[in-house]
């Protein structure tokens, strides 16, 4: 009760103030009539309780204080108390302020990021209520997996669209690339192939015209329209009226409906649309199409729950009704021997609030390391600060001893201190904020390139601000909390004395400092550990032989879709395309080929060897290539031959292998002239094989996991060529007159042509981001670490000095050599130092092995990289610690003992 | 010894008082305080409110507002259970300081 007036009082002081009048106004009537009934007259009795009763102003003033004193009007005399000290020492303000928003600026910034991937809703109506669904035993499936996320077939999903028990709505999507241009330098959109309820089951509203409806999602429809993006249409429209203008898909020309609401950006957090068509386009939009097939497995669902139903009896509804789906979408062209496993497959159904995204995959591990190390580099700011603090608290102690006497009580002098930390410590969260703001987006911009653009919305939400708060808080307990206590225990008399100094400095209070430099130590040697792990595992991969060489290969991605070329001349139009890039100056080597080394992209097939059974059959990895490839790559053929001109669609189907093909099948060298089978496949049949040549062992899709075999076919072998190829260019030119070059030379061949260039290595280092990511921002925040624990070091010595100046005087006086003096502080430095670095190196190995998933080719207890950083850090902070034992050593003993 | 403040002898005559009356308002404790020792002790208004004001953020009293038997409108103390424990307190350590003080003055 009383802390609720007190606080009810903060703002209500004039009413208080007539309280404590009426009462003392009462007091004086009661004297008055008391007076009176003992005979005294009115003006008597008056001047009677007057005179007893003293000033009455004065009086309420010392009433009104004793009500104020504890209660919170007083908070804002210590806020104001820790204001005067702001101004009176801004230098001091200044650093700790900025010192704070590098830390806080840092742990935000990463928060933000991963609050945004990993965490935030979708920006739709009730996002919890939306779920995806999604088959279980996907590993089973068979055919062409066309989506990134989980997926199923266009069957499926008609079948789901017509019993959805469990969901109001549900709607399927695919993102897909729109190519805008008509031949030349290829442009795409991101495009969305979505069903008629699409919109409306995520509730997201037209800003203009209108969205689609499950009228124009039929089959046949055509393309009857495009909904974009508010995002697209600001870019490409500049904000003028879009509805009925057209735009060009694929070359060909469709009307914009609708446009969607500016907070909407798909339900692929990392990837925003540009331009929505309906599912029942796609035959129009690409060659062949997608919608009867049951090996396609290309569009994901995600519904909107009814109210009653959870995501857990959705599933088991859907998994229960499962086998019907199945049996109903099975077509002849599923592979046979797969059936039974199709029939077998289960759906089921997960929350997707959050939507899906290929940077949570990518990106969630690696950030949540980086916020844990960005806590651990906020840990040592506030060691920093604490220290920083306690000092400038111990230069006070003169000050708060004569608080003490005036009768100041322990709690008021806390809060003092505590009120300044607050302060500073909010201050430093504000600054931090804002710098996070720029981190964050230029972190976006280093993640973000012009082949794999990231766009993310960023939004300052609940979960951001009660971060903020609770790191504000948190850091100035941290850092605030020791000095406030050690104030709080100034013992008056003691620090009233003149000087205020002893002849040795006291135990404790280089005890709790020295603890503090210790943890520092600690601390920075498990970041400078993990940044060094993290920086050799990066370079590891960048100097990872994958079997081939990247260097100075372009890959030129082809399409001639224009040109119309008819199916049976499309082979040799390729081959035509690739002599000609061939016949340019400058080029050494060029080869097509289906599958680009380390790009993500895979095809994989079940084979056994002629003669054995089916049932004896692996898994083996296939590209399919023209001749010369291995040439342009520089992969040793180590016997047989390369592909050639013979072999073609009439002869047996030649294969290249690689060793460890070879191993697997037991034959080594002499697996030149065996033969295997590869299994059928939705778009073929059983193949035999006979394996022509035999090749040095590459790394296949990524360049984390070893070699594995593969078996490399003949592109002129395939029965469809198809009217996109991609070609490897291995040349001497610089890449941009390379390029240039294949432009003219594909150009001259015909304008209808589109292209698109990546360097292989590029590409290479470009799926390395997440490593690169994480050794950049690991060996910064080790390099901060260092520089913190080098101050903190500095600091504690140079104020062990100083506090012993006349310690070293009198044993200096003694006799004590210039040496000896440096070597009791270089010895003190090297005990927090040593106790540091045994704490740490115990942490640290802790630490690895929690990040141990994300190292490649080392393990996480390296004891020399262990090694490395603990010597580093000794010689760093040697070095920190000898200025302040030079100083020292330097003390002149006449001088040291006058000034006591 | 304990923290003797002979200030501290103001505090445990209100409480006294308090606990005594049950409720009171200041003007009744001053004139209790005054009748019951015979006006050897006369304790200042300007003392009185300040000292009952801090006990109410101390919540050793708490107070509301009431009539007095001759109709005035009157703020009215009474002890809260943290007020009895101080008493009790108090009550032990004025003992030792009447010992202590007796001590000193009997001192030949």
């Amino acid at each position: 009760m009383a802390l609720f007036r007190r606080i009810l009082s903060l703002g209500k002081r004039a009413r208080l103030e007539q309280e404590i009048d009426a009462e003392l106004r009462e007091h004086m009537a009661m004297s008055i009539d008391d007076n009176m009934a003992q005979g005294m007259s009115r003006e008597e009795a008056e001047r009677d309780a007057r005179r007893r009763f003293g000033n009455p102003t004065v009086m309420r003033e010392r009433v009104w204080t004793e009500d104020a004193a504890l209660g919170l009007g007083s908070f804002w005399d210590d806020v104001r108390g820790a204001m005067r000290v702001f101004t009176k020492s801004p230098g001091f303000s200044l650093v700790v302020v900025a010192t704070l928003a590098l830390g806080i600026g840092a742990n935000a910034a990463i928060f933000e990021l991963l609050d945004t991937v990993l965490l935030q809703s979708l920006p739709v109506k009730n996002p919890q209520e939306l779920a995806q669904v999604s088959v279980v035993n996907m590993d089973k499936a068979r055919g062409s997996f066309l989506s990134g996320y989980p997926a199923v077939t266009n069957l499926i999903w008609e079948r789901l669209r017509e019993d959805h028990q469990g969901f109001s709505g549900i709607a399927a999507w695919r993102d897909v690339d729109f190519s805008r241009d008509s031949g030349g330098d290829a442009r795409f959109v991101n495009g969305l192939y979505v069903s008629g309820e699409f919109f409306r089951v995520l509730g997201v509203r037209p800003a203009a015209g209108r969205v689609f409806t499950a009228e124009d999602d039929r089959s046949g429809c055509g393309l009857p329209g495009a909904v974009i993006s508010y995002g697209f249409w600001q870019q490409e429209f500049g904000g003028r009226p879009a509805l009925g203008q057209k735009l060009r898909l694929n070359d060909k020309s469709v009307e914009v409906i609708g446009i969607t609401s500016a907070n909407f950006f798909g339900v692929a957090v990392g990837r925003a649309f540009d331009v929505a068509v309906p599912i029942c386009s796609q035959p129009y939009l690409e060659t062949g199409s997608l919608l009867n097939s049951s090996t396609k497995w290309w569009l994901s669902v995600i519904g909107r729950l009814d109210p009653g139903w959870s995501v857990r009896q959705a599933a088991a509804h859907l998994e229960a009704t499962s086998r019907g789906i199945f049996a109903s979408t099975l077509r002849a062209d599923y592979p046979p021997e797969s059936v039974k496993d199709y029939l077998a497959m289960k759906l089921t159904v997960e929350p997707s609030a959050a939507g899906v995204s290929m940077l949570r995959e990518t990106y969630s591990n690696p950030l949540r390391v980086l916020l844990g190390i960005a806590g651990l580099v906020l840990l040592i700011t506030c060691a920093n600060l604490a220290s920083l603090m306690l000092a400038r608290t111990t230069a006070r102690e003169r000050d708060m001893a004569v608080r003490l006497a005036m009768g100041a009580g322990r709690w008021r002098l806390i809060r003092l201190v505590l009120g300044e930390s607050l302060l500073l410590s909010l201050a430093g969260v504000l600054a931090g904020a804002a710098l996070a703001q720029a981190l964050s987006r230029s972190l976006v911009a280093y993640l973000s390139t012009q082949d794999h653009p990231i766009s993310l919305d960023f939004k300052l939400d609940w979960r951001l601000f009660a971060f903020l708060l609770g790191i504000s808080l948190l850091t100035c307990l941290l850092f605030g909390l020791a000095a406030a206590l050690r104030a709080s225990c100034t013992p008056p008399g003691a620090a009233m004395k003149a000087g205020g100094r002893g002849m040795t400095a006291g135990r404790g209070r280089l005890g709790f400092r020295g603890a503090l430099v210790v943890s520092q130590v600690a601390l920075s040697l498990v970041l400078l550990f993990c940044a060094l792990l993290f920086t050799e595992s990066l370079r590891n991969l960048l100097i990872d032989d994958p079997g081939f060489q990247s260097r100075g290969v372009l890959i030129a991605t082809l399409n001639f879709t224009h040109l119309q070329i008819p199916v049976d001349r499309q082979g040799a139009f390729q081959r035509q395309l690739l002599d000609r890039i061939h016949a340019i100056p400058g080029v050494d080597a060029a080869a097509a080929t289906g599958i680009v080394p380390l790009s993500g992209e895979g095809w994989g097939n079940a084979v056994w060897i002629d003669g054995h059974d089916s049932i004896q059959r692996w898994d083996s990895n296939f590209s399919d290539v023209s001749p010369d490839y291995f040439n342009t790559l520089r992969i040793p053929i180590v016997a047989g031959r390369d592909f050639n001109d013979h072999d073609t669609a009439q002869s047996l189907r030649a294969a290249v292998v690689n060793e460890a093909f070879a191993r697997k099948l037991g034959l080594g060298v002499n697996a030149i002239g065996a033969r295997f089978w590869r299994e059928a496949t939705p778009s073929s049949p059983e193949e035999l094989n006979v394996i022509v040549g035999l090749v040095k062992d590459t790394k296949y899709s990524s360049i984390r996991r070893p070699p594995v075999p593969i078996a490399y076919l003949a592109l002129s072998q395939e029965k469809e060529a198809g009217s996109t190829m991609q070609v490897l260019v291995r040349s001497r030119l610089p890449i941009n007159a390379e390029e240039q070059a294949i432009r003219w030379t594909i150009h001259n061949m015909s304008s209808g042509i589109s292209f698109d260039f990546e360097g292989l290595q590029e590409q290479i280092q470009q799926s390395l981001l997440p490593e690169r990511l994480l050794a950049t921002l690991s060996g910064f925040f080790g390099a901060l670490a260092v520089v913190l624990a080098m101050t903190g070091l500095y600091g504690v010595m140079s104020y062990t000095v100083t506090e012993r100046t006349n310690e070293i005087g009198i044993r200096m006086a003694l006799g004590a050599q210039r040496s000896d003096i440096t070597a009791i502080i270089l010895g003190k430095a090297a005990t927090l130092l040593a106790a540091g670095l045994v704490l740490g190196a115990g942490l640290s190995l802790v630490a690895a092995s929690a990040a141990s998933a994300l190292l490649f080719g080392l393990k996480p207890r390296d004891p020399a990289t262990l090694a490395g950083a603990a010597l580093l850090l000794a010689v760093v902070t040697v070095v920190a610690s000898l200025l302040p034992s030079m100083r020292a050593a330097n003390v002149n003993p006449i001088d040291s003992l006058r000034a006591e | 010894m304990a923290k003797n403040d002979l200030q501290g002898a103001l505090d445990l005559l209100i409480l006294k008082t308090l606990s005594q009356l049950d409720s009171m308002h200041g003007y009744g404790i001053l004139m209790h305080i005054r009748r019951v020792s015979d006006e050897l002790l006369l304790v200042e208004e300007g003392s009185l409110y300040p000292a009952l004001h801090r006990m109410e953020q101390n919540s050793w009293v708490r107070a509301s507002w009431a009539v007095t038997d001759y109709g005035r409108k009157a703020k009215w103390y009474a002890l809260t259970r943290a007020g009895r424990e101080q008493l009790a307190s108090r009550e032990k350590n004025w003992a030792q300081v009447v010992k202590g003080v007796d001590a000193v003055l009997r001192f030949a």
